[in-house]
């Protein structure tokens, strides 16, 4: 005679989880992988994408080209945080270049009779156009574009 | 059956990987192990550190002779995280000399590089020349003050070899004294020459190693 089994009590009928413990704790385990993974690779990501750099060269008014004598006295100014200077030739275009000596970096100055750009630590000369005329410097001056728009003269970025 | 599963069992139905794979994972380890064995891992671990950094590196260095201190300057200064993957790179350089003379130390107090093993140490010896070249050449590579002084007196002393010094000191400065040669000379060297060396050379290192297992005791 088959025994009736004993109902079964109600409390231990809980429905099988849907995620085991052990499923859990991998997926944890897994995710702070996957964090530490994302905080070392990061940094690497970011170096290597290229930096954005402002490439624009703000336009910078210099004077009036009237006040300038072609083939005369220069006018000297900062371009950028760097001395600068526009002159201008005795056709009257105006010149401008950045006065680092292109040899060690000291500043040229421009010499009016003798119609160079004269560097005082080594004897580096450079032409109205910006070339070597003279001395060690390697390179040509660096030359910075000119604007004019009537009378007033500009700057804007490098040639 | 999870993703990386179906994966394997793919390639494990056409290459036989799992025979192969669980003779290389499942190596016993003799017990007389402790943590002064982990000096040679640890260098492996900081060349592949290196090999890392120096990839990163070399996406903003340029080996020519202006160019060279100002692109350093440039990734110290403009790259995000610059200061970070140079300074990974010097110190894990240093950190690799030191574990790597380390590692030297306990294989020669130990006596591990007796027979049957003298060719894991001759290896063992050559890469670490290897690495202290890949030191002294990664060190002019920023051309300041200290790497042109630093070059100057290392190439000196190869100079000072008797016969063939001369020629020593000529083919690594690339001319008589530093200049833009010296530089893509050691930038060549430091990025192709070594590295080409050392894989191949820690190849033979590890398989010796490998075949031969890690030496007993006295």
């Amino acid at each position: 005679m088959a025994e009736p089994s004993p109902p079964t009590p109600a409390v231990e009928q809980h429905a099988e989880p849907r995620l085991s413990r052990r499923a859990f704790l991998t997926y944890l385990l897994g995710f702070a992988g996957a964090l530490g993974l994302a905080g070392l690779l990061a940094p690497i990501v970011r170096y290597a994408y290229p930096v954005a750099k402002a490439q624009v060269s703000p336009k910078q008014k210099v004077g009036e080209k009237s006040a300038l004598t072609p083939g005369g006295d220069a006018l000297y100014f900062d371009y950028e945080e760097a001395p600068a200077a526009l002159i201008l030739l005795t056709d009257g275009t105006p010149k401008s270049f950045y006065l680092a000596c292109t040899h060690f970096g000291c500043i040229t100055k421009w010499q009016v009779p003798e119609h160079i750009f004269y560097c005082p630590c080594h004897g580096g000369a450079f032409g109205p156009d910006g070339t070597v005329q003279a001395g060690p410097p390697p390179k040509p001056l660096v030359e910075l574009k000119v604007v004019v728009e009537g009378d007033t003269l500009y700057v804007e970025g490098t040639v | 059956m999870g993703i990386a599963t179906r994966i394997f069992s793919y390639l494990d139905r056409r290459y036989r990987l799992r025979e192969p794979l669980e003779y290389q994972l499942n190596k016993r380890i003799p017990a007389h192990l402790n943590w002064t064995n982990c000096f040679g891992g640890v260098t492996f671990v900081c060349f592949f550190v290196q090999a890392f950094t120096g990839i990163l590196l070399a996406f903003y260095y340029k080996p020519a002779l202006p160019e060279a201190y100002t692109s350093v300057l440039y990734i110290m200064e403009e790259v995000p995280f610059g200061t970070f993957v140079r300074g990974l790179h010097a110190w894990t350089a240093n950190a690799m000399i030191l574990m790597a003379t380390l590692h030297m130390l306990k294989v020669f107090f130990i006596s591990a590089y007796r027979p049957p093993r003298e060719f894991t140490w001759v290896s063992g010896v050559t890469l670490f020349f290897v690495t202290v070249f890949f030191g002294f050449s990664g060190y002019l590579l920023p051309m300041n003050q200290l790497s042109y002084w630093a070059t100057t007196v290392g190439t000196e002393i190869a100079g000072a070899f008797p016969v063939v010094g001369t020629y020593i000191q000529l083919f690594l400065l690339g001319g008589g004294k530093i200049s833009g040669e010296t530089l893509t000379r050691f930038y060549a060297l430091h990025v192709l020459v070594l590295p080409a060396t050392i894989i191949i050379l820690l190849a033979a290192h590890f398989s010796m190693i490998r075949r031969q297992g890690i030496s007993e005791p006295l």
